[in-house]
């Protein structure tokens, strides 16, 4: 009785695990062999365990530019969308019940459109003679319009745009944890408006924004569609990168490679950056 | 002129009226409770003298002066909430020392503050750990130095025993009391527990329904509630529906079901209601004859009901050791005069 007691989570999970492993584990794998054979035009993909392909992404420039700026994109997207997304989410946070549902249904709403459309839409707005140039000009910012498309800030704009989603909502779930005393407990004690904001709130909010740039992080290193329509061919990013090798070149082995390196490299940052922020904030973690 | 004032405080919310009408004076140094059922606009109260909530009529003076265009983080009050609201990611130290820091109190008066401040509620030990390191009893010991320590001129507990269990919260109410006897700060507690108002406050007001129902000393207040909703809600009464029927010498004469009896009070003659309390009422050679229907033993106390002439009575007797009086036994109930009370329906 107590054995089966045991065992019974692992039979209730095995179908969970068996998914997981046959449309998750299987391909990872595989792709991390398929990372391991050498290719040639002539010859096509040759089986074999050679770290020729890690050579060359380590090793070449070309590659080292595109990572570069893909985690420079990543980067840039996730602070803005802190910026952004965790004092949208205090502004919901602190509305009254009918006003809050809607705001938040209207932050959400872009999530229910698809990527292609809102990127393609950005397309229209950055162009030159999208509304943004157009009304630049007009204002006088700029003398003339400005070339949005094809350029890191425009990738960055939709990614944001895209992305910042994720963080107000994981960002307004830590918030709502909130005991709303807290924060008349900090005013009671003499503190400002802004002192309580910056002491008391932020610091609970962590663990949101924490799990924000996580989820905004690894989605914008590995974004495609985005990246692909706004920054066009010569801003590739690891993803395009990958797509080219498997698609283009014909080259399944390197671009495999270029995979691996990317879901390393993005697993170790997410690691890191995970325990640095858990360390630093110990006490709202518990 | 008192320390505190409200002057006809009103409080809505849209249709609902939380606070309709309250004034009240306290002295300083007072310990003055807010006794009332849940929902009769307590904490809306409180709220309103901290300054979180703007008051739709009325006026608030502290120290002589109006507290109307005075934000919450200029009164120089301390609150203990019902949540405790200690900051979770300081420790007990950083705390207390928070609004010191606020005050921008220099580091070496600050630590000996916080220092005084923990010895005063013992917690010298704790001062490095985090709230969620801590008890309820001693998270609670947390949030009152909190707000001791930056002297405040007026204390306000909202219902600050809530949430601590019932042997930790005997302790706490007295050890509370102490510490406010102490440091002489002027409280206003709210606590919709009547043995914590009666025992902490030098007076309790009883709130019903956004107004005081009635104020005063602990004792006058429970021998001479008023009516009928503070003599119930305060400790345990019977309360019998009767006719005014005369009156002689300080005394009226009521009629409840065929009995006749004295009672004291004043009411106009007619319908009226009598509140006769448990514990006043003994068993007798001589009296109004009943049956024990159950008698259940509390340790301390028996408690009996008993079914007479003008309806059940509850009957609290002291357990002095020696034999109870048995269910279905015959009993004569009495009690003296002063204890029947007549008050208002
Ligand atoms: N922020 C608010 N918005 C609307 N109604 C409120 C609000 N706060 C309190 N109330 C209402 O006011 C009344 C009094 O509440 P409260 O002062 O919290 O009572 P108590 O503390 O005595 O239990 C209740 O009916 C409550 O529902
Ligand atoms: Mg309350």
């Amino acid at each position: 009785m107590a054995g089966k007691r045991v065992l019974l989570p692992y039979g209730l999970s095995l179908p969970a695990a068996a998914v997981l492993t046959v449309f998750m584990t299987a391909p990872l794998v595989m792709v991390l062999l398929l990372s391991f054979n050498s290719f040639t035009m002539a010859t096509g993909i040759q089986p074999g365990f050679k770290l020729a392909n890690y050579i060359e992404v380590l090793g070449d420039s070309y590659f080292h530019t595109i990572f570069g700026r893909t985690f420079l994109l990543a980067l840039w997207v996730t602070g803005i969308s802190i910026l952004i997304g965790a004092p949208e989410a205090y502004v919901i946070h602190r509305m009254r019940p009918p006003w809050r549902s809607i705001f938040l249904l209207v932050i959400l709403g872009p999530l229910l459109v698809s990527v292609i459309v809102r990127t393609l839409g950005w397309a229209v707005l950055l162009g030159r003679g999208g509304m943004v140039n157009t009304v630049l000009v007009k204002l006088g910012v700029l003398e003339r319009p400005m070339e949005f498309m094809y350029s890191f800030t425009g990738m960055t704009v939709a990614l944001v745009h895209v992305l910042v989603p994720f963080m107000v909502l994981s960002v307004w779930t830590s918030l709502r944890r909130l005991d709303p005393a807290v924060e008349a407990a900090g005013l009671s004690l003499g503190a400002s408006q802004w002192t309580v904001l910056r002491r008391i709130v932020l610091p609970q909010a962590v663990p949101g924004i924490l799990a924000g740039s996580l989820i905004v992080f690894t989605l914008a290193a590995s974004a495609f569609a985005t990246p692909a329509i706004v920054g066009g061919r010569r801003l590739k990013v690891a993803a395009m990168a990958a797509y080219d090798e498997f698609l283009n070149s014909q080259n399944w082995p390197l671009g495999a490679a270029i995979v691996v390196v990317l879901l390393v490299a993005m697993v170790a940052i997410v690691m890191i950056y995970n325990r640095l922020v858990e360390r630093r904030f110990k006490q709202v973690f518990q | 002129m008192a320390f505190l004032e409200l002057h006809g405080l009103v409080q809505r919310y849209g249709p609902v009226v939380a606070v309709d009408g309250v004034d009240l004076a306290v002295d300083r140094g007072e310990f003055l409770s807010l006794l009332g059922p849940s929902g009769c606009g307590k904490s809306t109260t409180l709220m309103a003298i901290a300054g979180f909530v703007e008051p739709t009529a009325g006026r608030i003076v502290l120290g002589g002066r109006d507290m109307a265009q005075v934000k919450p983080n200029r009164r120089n009050i301390g609150i203990v909430f019902q949540s405790f609201a200690l900051f979770p990611h300081m420790t007990v130290a950083e705390n207390v020392g928070f609004g010191l820091e606020m005050r921008s109190i220099a580091k070496a008066e600050r630590t000996q503050r916080i220092a005084e401040t923990l010895a005063l509620v013992r917690l010298t030990e704790l001062a490095g750990r985090y709230p969620k390191q801590l008890s309820g009893g001693q998270q609670q010991r947390v949030a009152l130095a909190r707000a001791l320590v930056i002297r405040p001129d007026l204390l306000l507990l909202d219902e600050p025993m809530s949430s601590l269990d019932a042997k930790l919260r005997e302790e706490m109410r007295v050890e509370i009391r102490d510490i406010q006897r102490k440091v002489q700060i002027t409280t206003i507690m709210v606590t919709h527990d009547q043995a914590e108002a009666l025992l902490m406050a030098d007076r309790v007001a009883v709130m019903d329904q956004g107004r005081i129902a009635r104020i005063g000393k602990p004792y006058e207040v429970y021998e001479n509630p008023g009516s009928a909703f503070v003599s119930d809600f305060l400790g345990r009464t019977n309360l019998l529906p009767a006719t005014v029927v005369g009156r002689s010498a300080g005394r009226l004469r009521v009629k409840i079901g065929a009995v006749e009896i004295d009672a004291v009070g004043e009411a106009p003659d007619g319908a009226a209601m009598v509140s006769l309390r448990p514990e006043r009422l003994s068993f007798a050679a001589q009296g109004l004859p009943g049956t024990i229907e159950s008698a259940l033993f509390m340790g301390g106390q028996w408690f009996y009901r008993v079914a007479t002439g003008i309806g059940q009575l509850s009957v609290i007797r002291p357990n002095e050791g020696g034999a109870h009086v048995a269910e279905g036994g015959a009993v004569h109930v009495a009690w003296p005069v002063d204890a029947a009370r007549v008050v208002q329906g």
